[in-house]
């Protein structure tokens, strides 16, 4: 989705008298709906927008039901198509009263211009800030050459203070906290889930060999069927080792919207399950810094882990830069992803840096690496759409996007890896099609 | 194209339009006013889907009627063509005119022309444009719907002997359609779109009570009733609102028994008009006892229950 073209003033730098901008907010949010369905799979015509924006003309605002069944009448074509719009419908009457409240109550949140897998929420005290996306990307001079386990990345100045109680459905380019060494809580192992997620991945060769028409010759077994045939050697079976481990890269976004909806119990534990099971994995955390955290990973106890992300400085809780972290990562660690690994990426995929650095690192991971899966901790709700611009772009660079919040969301993916080889995804997940 | 039309319904509003539906026992919900009222003030063709017996092409006749003018009606079939549907030439009256050889000029003129319905709906003259109805364009061919691009889109036909007629006064459009076959999108981009569900037990109700006034409210319910039981039944063709209107009317029909509210309906008064129902032998044949005990049960339930 482009950015919202009514939160800015005039082109000639004049500001916008407030009917002006009104009626930009609502054709920008009229705009990115249509967006919304056509990526929902809505059969919306071309000239959608058109004919919607002159039936809005018409109905007026004044009745949601009217403003609901003309949009309707122009948007959809297909019965099939009336649920998927009467859902994102509400997320766009939300936002064109937003933009119409804002109007009337002079300083208020532009909402319209925040494009999240859920509606932006209305701020009541207007503290929570439009993201400035052009001052969250124009780092590019980070100085990055230090070793694993060590902090890397950008730091940020001038951060916005944390709000607590409240639950983000964006990351703002917010002030990391840093991440204190208390203990975790006595959550569900995921390490069964882990291990069953690692069978479905295996990519790489184990000890254990089994049949296969193109291995190396089973001369044990052949000469055991020869017994059958008089000692002559019908035929000679062969053998090679079955893939039973994973080389792994995990990058883990520890922004404050992920970690509003995502256990960090939870997360730290599939972590340490990951690093256990999987062959070598590299994993990092980021928000809009960079942080490896592969060998703390590795310590005695899930408590130890903390106070070794307490040792490393690793932070957590801030805004969320996917673009950047790939680049860094791309940057500064180029062997971690080769034609055997699998890339996890666990983000809610609000991505407030930079879509094209988004981009062209995922494009890199989906050239170099065997697989490159998505863990979204929004996609565990039912009614999520992956129609957020970080997600829209990251979608065709992926080969799979699922939910992340449980045990049971592993055991899902497993089971879709096994048994289905493609596509796979959140939406063939059995328990959100019942 | 002119914008009469869209000038005509300028100042038409939501209240006015429902009225014309209560004027003319149409009962619409607010879903169906809305998007006629839009259709009507955009001037766009209206596309409206919906199972067999909803109410599409009643939708047609009653705008017709409640705003007085004439309809024009397109019933599409498989292999309609143009000459069936646009214009054709009167070979027999061309060939005699040509056989007297006392023209000069060409026998591609007005004289020859016969209008089809597309085409007079485009040259109608009236104080008011016609409602062209297109129905069930699912049934005609795929070719068919290009041939009506050029109509709903600018509103006029092209005929290559005589040049372009383009209507002065466009006419109020509504197709319909039973989603037999997906329509293209090329049309689906022209038109409003409008999905008529079947009606509620409510709705069907209210209906009942509009287009047969002399049928008892009870008994009217208890017709309602009878109907929305025998669609639960797994039926070849289960009855539509017109099945129930016409058993309605054919309880009147046939007096008074059943249209009194305090006689109630009986086995005989359902075994005798159940072709008004069902058309379908296998149906018919569904019906035993049990099944028909069910019925009789319906019809005495309290409707507001």
């Amino acid at each position: 989705m482009s950015p919202d073209p009514g939160s800015g003033p005039a082109r000639d730098g004049s500001e916008l008298d407030p009917l002006t901008a009104a009626q930009r907010h609502v054709r920008s949010a009229l705009v990115g709906f249509v967006d919304d369905l056509r990526t929902a799979g809505v059969d919306v015509p071309a000239d959608g927008s058109l004919v919607a924006a002159e039936a809005l003309a018409v109905v007026g605002f004044d009745d949601e039901h009217a403003a609901r069944t003309g949009l309707r009448s122009a948007l959809v074509s297909r019965p099939a198509d009336v649920e998927t719009f009467d859902r994102l419908f509400e997320r766009f009457w939300r936002r064109v009263s937003d933009a119409l409240d804002q109007d009337d109550a002079p300083g208020g949140v532009d909402t319209s211009s925040l494009d999240g897998g859920f509606a932006p929420l209305p701020s009541d005290d207007g503290e929570v800030e439009t993201v400035e996306e052009s001052d969250a990307d124009d780092d590019g001079g980070a100085d990055f050459g230090g070793s694993r386990s060590q902090r890397i990345g950008w730091k940020e100045e001038g951060r916005r203070t944390d709000t607590e109680g409240q639950v983000a459905r964006f990351s703002p380019v917010g002030e990391s906290t840093r991440v204190e060494a208390e203990s975790l809580g006595l959550g569900d192992d995921p390490t069964p889930a882990v291990r069953a997620l690692t069978d479905a991945l295996a990519t790489r060769p184990g000890r254990r060999s089994v049949p296969a028409p193109d291995g190396r010759p089973d001369v044990r077994r052949a000469m055991r069927r020869s017994h059958a045939t008089g000692g002559a050697v019908m035929e000679v079976p062969e053998r090679a080792p079955a893939p039973t481990s994973v080389r792994g890269l995990v990058l883990v976004d520890v922004s404050r919207s992920v970690l509003d909806t995502l256990d960090r119990d939870f997360l730290v534990r599939v972590l340490r399950a990951l690093t256990a099971e999987w062959r070598t994995v590299r994993t990092f955390l980021f928000d809009t810094d960079v942080t490896e955290v592969t060998d703390a990973l590795s310590a005695d106890s899930p408590d130890a882990t903390l106070r070794a992300f307490d040792r490393l400085e690793a932070a957590w809780g801030g805004g969320t830069r996917i673009g950047h972290a790939l680049t860094t990562v791309r940057e500064t660690a180029p062997t971690a992803v080769d034609r055997d690994t699998v890339v996890l990426i666990v983000s809610d995929g609000l991505e407030t840096g930079d879509l094209s650095r988004l981009e062209d690192g995922l494009a890199w991971l989906d050239r170099r690496a065997r697989q490159v899966f998505w863990l979204n901790p929004l996609a565990a709700s039912t009614a999520y759409e992956p129609t957020c611009r970080g997600m829209a772009a990251a979608r065709p660079h992926v080969d799979g996007l699922f939910a992340f919040a449980e045990p049971a969301d592993l055991y899902d993916i497993a089971r879709q890896l096994r048994r289905r080889r493609r596509p796979v995804g959140y939406e063939y997940d059995w328990r959100r099609n019942g | 194209m002119t914008d009469d039309t869209h000038d005509d319904f300028e100042t038409l509003t939501r209240e006015r339009l429902q009225s014309v539906f209560d004027e003319t026992d149409y009962v619409a919900e607010d879903e169906i006013t809305t998007t006629v009222l839009l259709a009507l003030k955009l001037g766009r063709p209206l596309l409206v889907e919906g199972e067999p017996g909803a109410g599409k092409t009643e939708l047609a006749k009653v705008l017709a009627t409640g705003f007085d003018t004439d309809l024009v009606r397109l019933q599409c079939y498989e292999g309609l063509a143009a000459e069936s549907a646009l214009y054709e030439w009167n070979y027999t009256k061309q060939l005699l005119a040509v056989q007297s050889g006392g023209r000069e000029d060409s026998v591609f003129t007005e004289e020859f022309l016969l209008e089809r319905p597309l085409l007079r709906a485009l040259r109608h003259e009236g104080d008011r444009p016609p409602v062209l109805l297109i129905d069930e364009v699912d049934r005609a061919d795929e070719e068919f719907e290009a041939l009506l691009l050029e109509v709903l889109s600018d509103f006029q036909v092209s005929i290559p002997e005589l040049g372009t007629i383009t209507a002065d006064r466009p006419p109020i459009v509504v197709i319909t359609s039973n989603r037999t076959r997906a329509l293209s999108d090329a049309l689906k981009r022209r038109c409003l779109y409008l999905h008529v569900e079947p009606p509620s037990p409510e709705k069907e109700r209210a209906i009942v009570q509009r287009k047969v006034p002399e049928l008892d409210d009870a008994v009217a319910a208890a017709v309602c009733n009878v109907t929305g039981r025998l669609r639960e039944e797994p039926l070849l063709k289960p009855p539509g609102v017109a099945e129930t209107l016409d058993w309605a009317r054919a309880l009147t029909a046939l007096d008074g028994a059943a249209a009194d509210a305090d006689a109630p309906l009986t086995e005989s008064d359902i075994r005798t008009t159940l072709g008004c129902l069902l058309k379908e032998v296998e149906d018919v044949e569904r019906i035993d006892d049990e099944t028909m005990s069910a019925l009789l049960t319906a019809a005495t339930e309290d409707p507001s229950a």
